[in-house]
């Protein structure tokens, strides 16, 4: 089975680099793996469509709004609960849901599972480098659960990366 | 008073919002659209060396990065006093034309076409791109596929980068586009052309040939006769990449040009106590509110306008296409040009006409003898601590302006980017669209409420830079209240 994470969100832009920055320290924890990958997107809609074309599952993490806990809460959603997470809809083009049916319309070979994590931001507004510390003790959060589901070894020089 | 409320955008994610005030006999008392700001990018960005700048700012937006990078790189040519040399600058405006291909693609097959192909009332969950594939066929839908794909990958080949682009350095591009990258440019360039016209013919037939919705597109609910602004060549054609700033007046006269570094001498900004974003204006006009007309400064920078400003299109098939649009529309031609349009929904239309000359152009450019050319970067050897870089966005004029110190250290930065342009006559047409289809006694039902966004989407408008990239295509709710802030009905689709 062929998995992709794909973390989206902007880098510069506090909180919202979260999905980016799982995606970037999951890479670190892949190396060697070749079933499954990790990319980055800036924006959601069709770009993720191409991003997902050709693996059996996607794991998609992006960050959210303040929504029903905290700062750093991490949500578990699925496609039918989408509507939540910040960058999966792109401005210039559709949702996820509609970029899927998109997809299935055009027989392009899409996962049969797509999980999405979001993390509740605190400031997804500022431009920043850094995240607040709740989301950044989130980011680690969901890098230990994502290793524990894909079995891989979950010691890493994190900071670095963040 | 009565309030509706529509938010979130749908398609067009984000908080933006438009809130519509009723008076007590149900007519539209105002209208306000509202988004939020983005905080902190000048802070941001002061005390990073210049040179960072195409890479930072291009990272403002996930959806037009390819326009920020192009729009610093040359504001960085200003500020290192460097002319590049010009197999770089025909480089970047290949890779600016494939760019526009896939952007003008995607908003007319996901964004702006919808309303036409599936139509105005049908229901929100079929007026999206899956109602279009529907419609015209699923072979389309892998033509718009492919049509972005190919031309991802030649920004991709030619920039570094996917999606964020990172070629564009003062002085020039950090790398030349060999032959075999060429003849693959060529291939695709050939086949935007084919699917630009395709996509012409698919316009007229479902939209021009349509009585109902070519009435819609010349009704007086989408007409605003205001100032064009627009980026024209050495013979007053639209150019994407460089040229003079243009604006024509509502009869369609000249009434400035000037080279982009000088916007801060015709361009002002208003400022409104209900929103954070700026609405600028035309300086030697003033602002004389939200109204039409050659006594108010207000201009629009768009795909319509910068036809509009344009004595002629620079390649033969656009230019074909162009003579058609505005005898179409009854334009006449007045000292030897055509007089502007002002049928906001012929932006629709006026943006595959830009689409056809941005495939046309990259077939011009790739075929140029210079393009494989390694000459394409001149070191910079001064700072003259400032710089303004503009090119046209595909939502309008982008206008990028840095000062450094002696060092090449950032001390300011100012941006007005596309979309902020067209800020007051969006607002305008929210609420032309809001007086002309709710009147008293008359239901808001979701088709007039979609024909309101329909005044709202025509712009394109990329709120991402303008404010921020927000989370979209959640459900609609609309709230109308009585005078008492009561929920008298309400609306919702998801």
């Amino acid at each position: 089975m062929k998995t992709i994470i794909i973390g989206i969100g902007n880098p510069i832009l506090t909180d919202d680099c979260a999905g980016v920055t799982v995606a970037r320290m999951m890479q670190e924890r892949l190396r060697g793996r070749t079933d499954t990958e990790a990319v980055t997107l800036s924006a959601g809609g069709i770009r993720l469509l191409d991003a997902m074309t050709g693996y059996d599952r996607a794991i998609i993490i992006d960050a959210m709004a303040p929504a029903s806990g905290p700062a750093g809460t991490l949500q578990r959603l699925s496609l039918d609960d989408l509507g939540g997470t910040w960058n999966t809809a792109s401005i210039h083009d559709m949702n996820l849901p509609t970029a899927i049916g998109v997809g299935r319309m055009l027989g392009m070979p899409l996962p049969d599972q797509v999980d999405i994590w979001g993390i509740e931001g605190k400031d997804l507004e500022t431009f920043g480098e850094e995240p607040t510390p709740e989301v950044a003790s989130a980011i680690l959060r969901l890098v230990d659960m994502l290793c524990q589901e894909l079995q891989l070894p979950i010691e890493c020089p994190i900071r670095e990366v963040l | 008073m009565n309030r509706i409320t529509i938010d979130p955008i749908t398609r067009l994610e984000g908080h933006g919002k438009i809130e519509i005030f009723l008076n007590k006999e149900g007519d539209v008392a105002n209208t306000y659209f509202q988004v939020p700001e983005l905080r902190g990018f000048e802070q941001f960005c002061v005390g990073r060396l210049a040179e960072e700048m195409p890479v930072i700012t291009n990272r403002i937006c996930g959806v037009c990065p390819e326009a920020h990078h192009m729009a610093a790189t040359k504001a960085l040519d200003a500020l290192f006093g460097v002319v590049p040399p010009s197999a770089a600058v025909k480089v970047r405006e290949l890779l600016y034309s494939a760019f526009y291909v896939t952007d003008h693609t995607t908003h007319f097959y996901a964004l702006g076409g919808p309303d036409f192909v599936v139509g105005p009332d049908a229901p929100a969950s079929e007026r999206n791109i899956l109602g279009v594939i529907h419609k015209v066929g699923v072979d389309i839908g892998k033509q718009v596929i492919a049509c972005r794909s190919r031309n991802h990958h030649v920004i991709k080949m030619m920039s570094g980068r996917g999606i964020h682009p990172a070629a564009g350095q003062p002085g020039g591009w950090s790398k030349p586009v060999s032959r075999t990258e060429r003849d693959e440019i060529e291939q695709a360039a050939r086949l935007n052309v084919e699917f630009a016209l395709f996509t012409l013919t698919v316009f007229d037939d479902l939209v021009l040939k349509n009585p109902a919705y070519l009435d819609l597109i010349i009704s007086d609910v989408y007409v605003h006769r205001t100032y064009s602004m627009g980026m024209v060549d050495d013979k007053n054609r639209v150019n994407f990449y460089d040229g003079m700033i243009r604006v024509v007046d509502p009869e369609g006269k000249e009434f400035l040009k000037y080279h982009p570094s000088d916007y801060l001498q015709h361009l002002s900004e208003h400022v409104e106590p209900w929103t954070y974003l700026k609405f600028p204006y035309l300086k030697s006009i003033g602002w004389k509110g939200f109204v039409d007309g050659s006594d108010s400064g207000v201009y629009a920078a768009t795909p319509l306008s910068r036809l509009n400003v344009s004595d002629r299109m620079a390649t033969p098939r656009a230019q074909e296409q162009f003579e058609r649009f505005y005898e179409t529309l009854g334009s006449k031609r007045i000292h030897n040009r055509y007089q502007p349009v002002h049928h906001r929904l012929a932006t629709h239309w006026a943006r595959l006409i830009e689409l056809l000359y941005a495939s046309e152009r990259m077939l011009e450019l790739v075929g140029d003898p210079e393009i494989t050319s390694p000459d394409v970067r001149i070191i910079p050897e001064r700072i003259t601590g400032k710089g303004v870089g503009t090119v046209e966005a595909p939502r309008g004029t982008l206008t990028h302006h840095y000062e450094s110190d002696e060092r090449g250290v950032i001390t300011k930065v100012n941006m007005i980017v596309g979309t902020t342009n067209n800020h007051a006559p969006i607002a305008m047409s929210i609420k032309r669209a809001a007086e002309k289809l709710i009147s008293k006694g008359r239901i808001v039902d979701e088709g007039i409420l979609n024909k309101i966004e329909m005044a709202f989407r025509l712009y394109d408008p990329c709120l991402s830079c303008a404010t921020h990239a927000l989370p979209g295509a959640m459900p609609l709710q609309v709230t109308i209240r009585n005078e008492q802030g009561d929920v008298v009905h309400s609306l919702a689709r998801g």
